[in-house]
């Protein structure tokens, strides 16, 4: 339509008509659109990156040196004292390695726990059939809607019954017993698998038990990357188990090794905002780096949680 | 992409495995261990406190002294955070893993016997409760360790909360000096705060008259009062904590704060930079141990020793304080052994520890105050010190002042609410005397359930 | 042996069928176990112990009834207070975050080259932990010298919020740093927007609509499921803020703890581990629990009428 020129006849153009005929061009409104949300999305994302940028300023700080400035300093320009990232591994106070370290057990305890006991569970959902199957499935979901808040205390009991106050047990056995939410998604991913496969399977005399670690299993590597990597999250970065049930400061897991960190150092007569932002940073890089590498599994998992909804 | 995170975390898988094989070897030996003879039990004994630079005499000095004339027992120093220890002692009684000694184990957990009583051992080592500071003798549980008339904690040291001022400050503003037998009250502080501050637009030239004296934790001046602030029976917050001579008190401390006299004006809490501007010279008067004198002085400043403010007129207790006490948890596996640590703490550690700030807690190991154990003023270090050193002489003196408060379950947390007087007051606009009502009605219901469960504790 | 222990369990199935629900069992008893040991019993502990006076430090659990309902009404001053707080903020955040999220993903929705980049990058602030996010966030709002005060007195703001000490400013500062994580919700509603089949927008530019018309009758209505997925889990989400509330002194003793972040949860944390009435906070628990389902209900049926599902047309049930 806005190619009319050529169909109109000779007139003279004023410079109005002429400038309204550009705008209304669809490149020109195409690549104003597109200036405009550049723009935006930059915008956004200077500020959504800023704080980060920030905290590394402050990280990279020395000794005595203010991190507060006038005006504020939002990049390291100045200062770039990398040893701070050791000190706080290795300082005599509370060296922080020990709680990285312990971190990574129960992450990887986690995942474990996790990968092993929802795809079992949802196997039987999804390949087996058994009486009440649909009962249980109904109650899968409705425990999905349970809120912590309700067992925040009995549980706290609960293990304490146990004897596991003061240990990592409570913080990862109960990965081992299935996750209603995992269980559900896996589920609904293992039924897509077709049928035949199982039936070929069993044919050639194979187990039900093989056919989930020979077939199933290795099909449902996508799921479980989600999994793994959702659990990794939330091992990592989680706060009030620990919280509660670890009171041994060389048991503790970072979260809390970060916070006990920050008081433990206030106490001193130099302010040390620094060395927390560099424990803080440190603490949230690991998870940037499994964060890049599964970006795809990560927000297409959250994805399909959305949809599902 | 899949596959390469699905192989990175099993990697992960792999090497956190290790981990968790490598993981027990760290929590058992220690190389102490090796070095005993075969035929000796180790016994390993846990103590609780907030740890950090305030305790790091435990590490650096007294537990090395100890377990080398007692090879046969370990110390296992475990710093908890000062917000959650009592909550931690609580939750470890519950799951039944107790430290075998705690600081300041909360009155209630006393109350309901979770803590050994140590008289016996105290009668059979020769240790008298006479032996001890008069803070300690004052018999109630809040830091001074008896209950029930039962010796239910030893004290490592005695230390005051007074008043330390800027001399030199002092003479340049045409102001007496003071010492310890002088008595203040809380106009002539505001007095003594207007001569002394020096408004500045730049922090170098910037001089604040003083510290503000809220009477929560820090300042401790909610002892200054009579009667005390929560009255004689440590129930009743209304009409002792609000009554006309705590209203003058406040008014005053209101001008000074309006007259931007002091440092929590610019409303900043954290950080804690007010105490070294003591110490740099950029303040008149604040509150605070021998220690922090001494170590004000140390930096070059000309400190003194004094009370704080009184509120009420004439009253003679114008020193507030408090001594790090350790109990024996009732459930501890090895209380022979736990006994001998804390005796040790109580009665012969202390001679060997430096005093140190306990507000500016600089890098320095050390203790804010004198032990509590008298006989031990008698020697070595601490008699010199006594003998020789101004500031430490006045702080004996100045402890003589202390007049301990009835005992009342938790003193923070009922008056943990004024700390908000002033932001109740400037943010949301109540007056005065609204807002210490509007405190003292919290406190009042703090303090009330405070004492609900303490009765019912046994019940 | 085995076949008839089988058949004792499934007497109404045969052999092969038997055999089946057997395995089928088996692979099902971890979530069985985990559902009874974790779920059944410690809920019915917190049913129980909602009546009784349970002092952590001086066991053994006594009955009393209702009494811990009474004194939360009455006596509890902090039950109304911080249970204003979470309502506070949950207004205060949910719809704006809402709109801002879906702002945001429209905005990413466009078909750009890079989207994956912006993308990747404002989902970031979602995977860093709690505890980090709020110690940055502490300084960055500190009243005196954080950047954030440092950059509005440079815009001409003469004084500033003192942010999380102060009573107007103090949940604002908490939302602030849920602003940040944008992001999260953000990816969200991008999944459900190319979900949208693009066949009907093309539909729609054929019978005339224009942008803002094609978001109003294609994009909105196909999108509800998943805002009314965002909104519920908002709801929810936003009762269980602790995190931020605990660190930035909800707490602690020997300080001005500030009470304008006293939410509901670090309430219940309070009770029930500081001062050890374990019965007193689980009934508090429990009243966080129908509160919330009744929001959600309400909410629920609200807008239920709303959702479109693309199969069902209008308000489907």
């Amino acid at each position: 339509m806005s190619q009319s020129a050529s169909i109109k006849n000779i007139e003279p153009t004023s410079s109005s008509q002429i400038k309204n005929r550009f705008w209304r061009r669809k490149s020109v409104r195409k690549t104003v659109h597109a200036v405009f949300v550049y723009s935006l999305l930059i915008g956004i994302g200077i500020l959504i990156l800023m704080p980060l940028s920030w905290m590394l300023t402050a990280a990279l700080r020395g000794r005595g040196e203010p991190v507060y400035t006038l005006p504020a300093s939002w990049f390291p320009t100045e200062s770039f004292h990398w040893e701070n990232f050791w000190t706080i591994l290795t300082n005599k106070n509370y060296p922080l390695w020990r709680p990285a370290l312990n971190t990574l057990m129960l992450v990887v305890l986690n995942i474990a726990g996790v990968l092993i006991s929802n795809t079992l569970v949802a196997y039987a959902f999804a390949r087996l059939d058994f009486p009440h199957k649909e009962f249980l499935f109904k109650l899968v979901i409705l425990s999905m809607l349970m809120p912590g808040v309700v067992l925040f205390i009995p549980s706290f009991l609960l293990f304490n019954a146990l004897g596991w106050y003061g240990t990592y047990l409570p913080l990862w056995v109960g990965a081992f017993f299935g996750n209603s939410f995992y269980i559900f998604i896996t589920r609904q991913y293992m039924r897509s698998f077709p049928k035949d496969l199982d039936d070929a399977a069993r044919i050639d005399g194979a187990s039900r038990f093989g056919i989930y670690w020979r077939i199933i299993l290795p099909l449902s590597k996508p799921v479980m990357t989600l999994m793994a990597v959702f659990t990794f999250m939330d091992t990592w970065n989680e706060f009030t188990g620990p919280l509660i049930y670890l009171n041994d400061p060389s048991k503790f897991t970072l979260s809390i090794a970060l916070n006990y960190f920050r008081q433990s150092m206030f106490s001193g007569k130099e302010p040390t905002t620094n060395l927390v932002m560099a424990a803080a940073l440190l603490s949230v890089i690991p998870m940037l780096i499994l964060y890049y590498f599964s970006q795809e599994e990560l927000i297409g998992g959250i994805a399909s949680v959305g949809l599902k909804g | 992409m899949k596959k390469k995170t699905f192989w990175l975390i099993t990697m992960i898988l792999l090497v956190g495995l290790l981990l968790v094989g490598c993981q027990p070897a760290e929590e058992t030996a220690t190389p102490e261990e090796a070095d005993a003879p075969a035929e000796m039990e180790i016994v390993t004994i846990t103590i609780w406190d907030f740890g950090g630079a305030e305790f790091s005499y435990l590490d650096e000095i007294s537990i090395p002294e100890f377990e080398e004339k007692f090879p046969n027992i370990i110390i296992n120093h475990v710093g908890v955070l000062e917000d959650e220890l009592g909550l931690k002692i609580e939750t470890s009684i519950a799951a039944g893993e107790v430290p075998d000694i705690a600081i300041f184990v909360p009155t209630r957990v006393v109350a309901a016997g979770h803590v050994l009583a140590l008289d016996d051992y105290m009668a059979r080592d020769g240790i008298a409760r006479e032996d001890y500071c008069s803070l300690f003798q004052s018999g109630n549980i809040s830091n001074y360790g008896q209950f029930d008339d039962k010796v239910t904690s030893l004290p490592i040291d005695s230390n005051i909360w007074a008043m330390v001022y800027n001399k030199d400050l002092f003479a340049e503003a045409g102001l007496p000096e003071l010492g310890t037998d002088d008595y203040i009250n809380f106009e002539t502080w505001l007095e003594y705060a207007r001569a002394i501050d020096q408004p500045s637009e730049n922090l170098e030239d910037r001089v604040w008259g003083s510290n503000m004296f809220i009477p929560v934790f820090n300042s401790q001046n909610n002892y200054m009062s009579s009667p005390f602030a929560l009255g004689d029976d440590g129930r009743s917050c209304e009409g002792n904590a609000n009554n006309a001579d705590w209203m003058k008190a406040w008014d005053l401390m209101m001008t000074a704060y309006n007259e931007d006299l002091t440092p929590e004006s610019a409303g900043v809490w954290f950080e804690d930079l007010e105490e070294d501007m003591f110490v740099q010279g950029k303040m008149g008067m604040t509150y605070s141990t021998l220690g922090d004198a001494v170590y004000a002085r140390d930096q070059g400043l000309n400190a003194g020793l004094t009370g704080q403010p009184v509120v009420t007129e004439g009253w003679s207790g114008n020193v507030g304080g408090w001594n790090n006490s350790y109990s024996i948890m009732a459930g501890s596996e090895h209380p022979d052994e736990a006994w001998e640590f804390l005796k040790f703490l109580s009665t012969e550690a202390p001679l060997n520890i430096p005093l140190s700030s306990d507000m500016l807690l600089s890098d320095e190991p050390g203790l804010p105050g004198l032990p509590c154990y008298l006989p031990l003023h008698e020697q070595g270090r601490i008699a010199e010190l006594i003998a020789e050193d101004p500031l430490v002489a006045d702080s004996v003196s100045l402890m003589s002042h202390i007049v301990p408060p009835p005992f009342t379950p938790d003193t923070w947390t009922s008056f943990d609410e004024f700390w908000n007087v002033f932001s109740l007051v400037n943010d949301e606009g109540m007056t005065l005397e609204e807002a210490v009502n509007e405190a003292t009605a919290v406190c009042q219901d703090a303090t009330d359930e405070l004492w609900e469960v303490f009765d019912s504790i046994g019940q | 042996m085995i076949e008839r222990s089988r058949k004792w369990i499934f007497p109404s199935l045969e052999g092969q069928k038997r055999r089946e629900a057997f395995q089928g069992y088996l692979f099902l008893l971890p979530w069985i176990i985990g559902f009874i040991v974790f779920l059944l019993i410690p809920l019915g502990m917190a049913a129980y112990s909602a009546f009784t006076r349970w002092i952590l430090i001086d066991p053994p659990p006594r009955w009393i009834g209702l009494e811990n309902f009474r004194a939360m009404f009455t006596k509890d001053k902090f039950f109304w207070w911080s249970l204003g707080i979470t309502l506070k903020f949950m207004v205060m955040t949910l719809i704006p975050f809402m709109i801002l999220g879906l702002a945001l993903s429209l905005l990413l929705n466009q078909k750009l080259p890079g989207m994956n980049f912006f993308r990747t990058v404002f989902y970031i602030p979602a995977v860093v932990s709690g505890v980090a996010v709020t110690l940055l966030f502490m300084n960055l709002l500190h009243p005196e010298f954080g950047a954030i005060n440092i950059f509005l007195r440079s815009l001409g703001v003469a004084d500033p919020p003192n942010w999380i000490n102060s009573p107007d400013w103090a949940l604002p500062a908490v939302a602030f740093m849920g602003l940040w994580g944008i992001g999260g919700g953000a990816i969200i509603y991008l999944a459900g927007l190319q979900n949208i089949p693009p066949h009907l927008y093309e539909a729609a530019e054929i019978d005339g609509a224009n942008s803002w018309q094609k978001f109003w009758k294609v994009t909105l209505p196909l999108l509800s499921p998943t805002i009314f997925f965002v909104l519920i889990t908002g709801i929810i989400g936003s009762f269980q803020v602790f995190t931020p509330a605990y660190i930035l002194g909800g707490v602690t003793r020997f300080g001005p703890g500030s009470k304008y972040l006293r939410f509901y949860l670090l309430h219940v944390y309070i009770k029930g581990f500081q001062q050890g009435r374990l019965g007193y906070a689980s009934a508090l628990a429990w009243i966080l629990f129908f509160i919330s389902t009744i929001v959600v209900f309400i909410i629920y049926n609200r807008t239920e009428r709303f959702v479109y599902y693309e199969e069902e047309g209008r308000g489907s049930s």
